[in-house]
Order: structure tokens, then sequence, then C-alpha cells
């Protein structure tokens, strides 16, 4: 009768012990999952800054630079990044972003890729595109400038640039 | 008389186990999570770093716009950098400090920076940061030198660029003296030039040449700086300065290809006028790029020069010059 009453309190201690253990670990679950979706929230903040603030420097960096005036793209060296189409992962490092498109908005031209050959009837340079998921893109209206042969004088026009960022970096 | 003592039944030895068992577990957990919290924000740390760096870019100016980056607690700053690949790449990444206890934590994630040129020490500690940002031309704009340092500095007699640099953006941490009696015990003295009449053994580093060309020596090794790479080769470890120096010289490289391309693009458009001389010259430059250390630089400024002279009469100019 005694081991019986004895036997019955450690099975209920047990148990009320295990019911601690589960409570606590759920409750380590539910804070570490708030924690994750926190993160995620905060990296993409951080991603979307960084495009923010890379995209109103974009035209400053000496790749795209224009000559004539600061925040002016330079569409003759745009092309010549864009090179045959086939660069589109290789400057996604340099300029932080796993996309970016220069669209020729006005005046309105042909549509298609601007590669060497295709040079100026074209509307769109895609200089990078690492096929990674895309995170939220930004945009930011640029004027896009070269040097016209005809008029042998350098001429702008409306564009506009497209970009979205890249995520954390893998070790 | 009792004999019965203190019964240590099968319930006490099973909950004292089990709670110990528990309990240790709950600090692991506590521990490991507050460890990870701490990883986390040092990752954040670095990420917004990255993106406090972005908006120092200057524009096509070739002005410095000095700045302070101050963390909340007391942090350590590891700057690392790697040549390989086609740009290199540095990387940054942040400690914080633990408030129990002397010792740094782990640091956070490492950031990567492709675009930038980021020349300090290897290790930086402290609550304040001072940032100098520089374009760097060779002969056109190749990208922007942040020197980021703290910490205090003495510079004493500095050339006179320098000196009408620095006072002009009264940059924190950096004071200008004429004798080395007026630096203080705490400060990095840096000494300009042989004749400064300074004895060797004051100085923490010594800078020889000029304005726009020379040599800094500090810890017994010297480095070679052109074109306004002064402020980076006095600030900067000297393994990272020479890192750097080669990722400069990859992206100018880059550039020369690029430009050479445009020359051709823009010349089959237009005819002679305009940038055709430039192409053979460029390609050559590019060759002259592939350099192994900052002494090497000295050969590419001639060749930059040349360059510069053949381009800045063309109608179309294919840069914007600098300084």
């Amino acid at each position: 009768m005694m081991n019986n009453k004895g036997q019955i309190k450690i099975q209920e201690m047990a148990f009320v012990l295990m019911a601690i253990f589960v409570f606590f670990a759920l409750v380590g679950l539910m804070f570490i999952s708030y924690r994750v979706s926190n993160l995620r929230e905060g990296s993409e903040v951080i991603k979307e800054d960084a495009t923010k603030e890379l995209l109103k420097n974009i035209a400053n960096t000496p790749e795209l630079s224009w000559a004539g005036c600061s925040n002016c793209i330079d569409l003759d060296k745009a092309v010549v990044l864009n090179g045959n189409g086939s660069s589109e992962e290789q400057y996604a490092g340099l300029f932080g972003l796993n996309y970016m498109k220069i669209e020729r908005i006005y005046p309105k031209r042909e549509d298609g890729e601007c590669i060497l050959g295709a040079y100026p009837r074209c509307s769109e340079l895609t200089l990078v595109d690492t096929k990674e998921v895309k995170g939220t893109s930004s945009s930011a209206f640029v004027a896009l400038c070269k040097w016209d042969g005809e008029l042998n004088t350098e001429v702008c026009e409306l564009g506009r640039v497209i970009a979205s960022g890249s995520g954390l970096n893998e070790n | 008389m009792n004999n019965k003592g203190f019964e240590f039944s099968f319930g006490w030895i099973f909950s004292i186990i089990v709670g110990i068992a528990v309990l240790a577990l709950a600090i692991f957990a506590v521990t490991s999570l507050i460890n990870q919290e701490r990883y986390i924000l040092d990752t954040e740390s670095a990420q917004q770093l990255e993106a406090l760096l972005n908006p120092l870019q200057t524009g096509g100016e070739s002005l410095s716009r000095p700045g302070k980056i101050t963390f909340p607690i007391e942090s350590q700053i590891i700057t690392r950098c790697d040549s390989r690949g086609k740009y290199g790449e540095n990387t940054i990444s942040v400690g914080g400090k633990v408030s129990v206890g002397s010792q740094n934590q782990e640091q956070g994630f490492e950031s990567r920076i492709e675009a930038h040129y980021i020349f300090s020490e290897k290790v930086m500690q402290g609550k304040e940061f001072s940032v100098l940002v520089r374009p760097f031309y060779f002969p056109y704009k190749v990208g922007d030198t942040i020197i980021l340092w703290t910490g205090k500095y003495c510079l004493i007699n500095p050339f006179q660029g320098i000196r009408d640099n620095l006072e002009g953006l009264n940059a924190s941490g950096i004071r200008i003296v004429d004798d080395v009696r007026m630096c203080g015990a705490d400060e990095k003295k840096v000494c300009f030039g042989t004749d400064s009449g300074v004895g060797s053994s004051f100085c923490n580093i010594e800078v020889n040449g000029d304005d726009e060309k020379g040599s800094v020596k500090k810890n017994s090794r010297r480095v070679y700086y052109e074109s306004g790479l002064v402020y980076a080769a006095i600030f900067s470890d000297v393994d990272n300065y020479e890192c750097n120096v080669k990722r400069l010289a990859l992206r100018a490289k880059s550039l020369a290809d690029t430009y050479s391309r445009k020359a051709q693009l823009v010349s089959a458009q237009s005819g002679d006028a305009c940038g055709s001389s430039l192409v053979g010259l460029m390609d050559n430059y590019a060759l002259n790029l592939e350099i192994n250390g900052s002494r090497e630089l000295s050969t590419a400024r001639i060749l930059a020069k040349q360059i510069e002279e053949v381009q800045e009469p063309l109608l179309c100019s294919l840069w914007r010059s600098g300084e």
C-alpha cells in the first residue's frame, strides 16, 4: 500500500516536471520564431535602406558616371559594360545589388536590350541580374547622357534606374 | 533515542536529478540565446556601418568629407582586405564589448564591401570612429578611399597641402603642431619630411615626399603613395594599405578597359575627333596597372599623366578630371 502511494507521487512529480519542461520549450520556440521574423524584417529594412542609398549614388560610381554633370549616367559606358548582355552577374558585388536595370524613358525608343550591336536603337540595359530571389525593388529617375556623333555634342535624355539589394553575404 | 535519521527516498533523488537537468538546460538555453542576440546585434551594426559608408561617397568633386561614427557601447571594428578576384574586397565586422569583465566578445557576421576601399588599422577599438573620404583619381576617378581611424594623431609640421586640407576640414582626432613637444603622450606622432628636426625615435609614423607622392614608414615598414593616397598611407595598417592599393589598381585596370571600349564606340560614331587616339594608350595603361605593391604606382602614374594630356583637349571628354 505504502509502495503504491510512493509510486503515484513519483509519477505525479514526473508529469509536473515534464509539463514544466514542455511549457518552457514552447515559450522558447515562440520567442525564437518571433525573433527570426523580426530579424528577417530588420534585414529587409537594412537591404532596402542600402539600396536606396546606393541608388542616390549610383550615377557617381566611376563605372557609370558622366563627365558633364554629377548624378548623370553615361549611357555609352553603360552600354559598354552591358557588352553582349552576358555581364549580368559580374557587377553584382561591385554595385551591391542583385538586380539593376536602366530604362530609357523619354524620348521613347524601340524596345530591346541595349547591347553593342543594337545601340542606340534600344530601350533598356540589364546590368545586374543574379537570378536570385529579388527583394523589394527601388527606382530613381536619372539623366542618361551620351555623345551624339551626328550632332557632335552631348545629349541627355530621361531614364530610370530600377534596383534591388543583395542579401546578407554568405561566408 | 531516535535512530530514524534523515530518510533520502527515491522521490527526493529523482526530483533532484531531474531538477538539476532542467535547470542546466534552462541556463544553457539562456546563455546561447544571449550569445545569439549579441551576434545578431553585431551583425546588424556591421551592416548598418556598411550602409553608413555608402552615402559617404564623394560625388564628382574632389572634396573630402570628414565624419564621425559613434557606437552606443565600446566596440571593436575589424577590417580585412583581400585583393583576389575581379575587384577584391574589404570585409568589416563589429563586436561590442561585454559589460561583465573586459573580454571582447566574438565578432558578428562579416559584411563584404567590393566598391569601397577602407584604409584603417586591422583592429580598432573605441566608441567613436573618425572617417575621412577622398576620391582617388588615376587619372580618371577610380573610387573613394574611406579612411577610418580611432584615437588621437599629432601631425608635426605637415606639408602645406595637408595642413590646408585638414585645418579647413576640422577633422576630429587630428591635431596639427609645429613642434614634437606640443604632442600629447597619448597621441600618435606623425613626422613630415627628413628635415623636420625631429629624431625618428620620437615618431610613430614618418612621411617623406610631398602632397602628391612620397613614402610613409611605420613599424619599420615603408609604403609608397601617389595622387592623394597620403592620408590612406598614414592611417592604414601596412598590409591593409598594400592590399587596397592592389584593389584600386584592379578597378583602374577594369575602368581603363571600359574607357578604351567607350573611346572605340564614340569614335566609330563621330570620327577621329573623339577618342580614337586614346584606345592604344588605354590598352597599354591597363597592362601597366597589373601591380604587386605601392612601389609600382609611380610607373603607372607617369602613363596616367600622358593619358590625361591626350584626353584633356578632346571635344568629347571621356571622363571628368579630378582635383
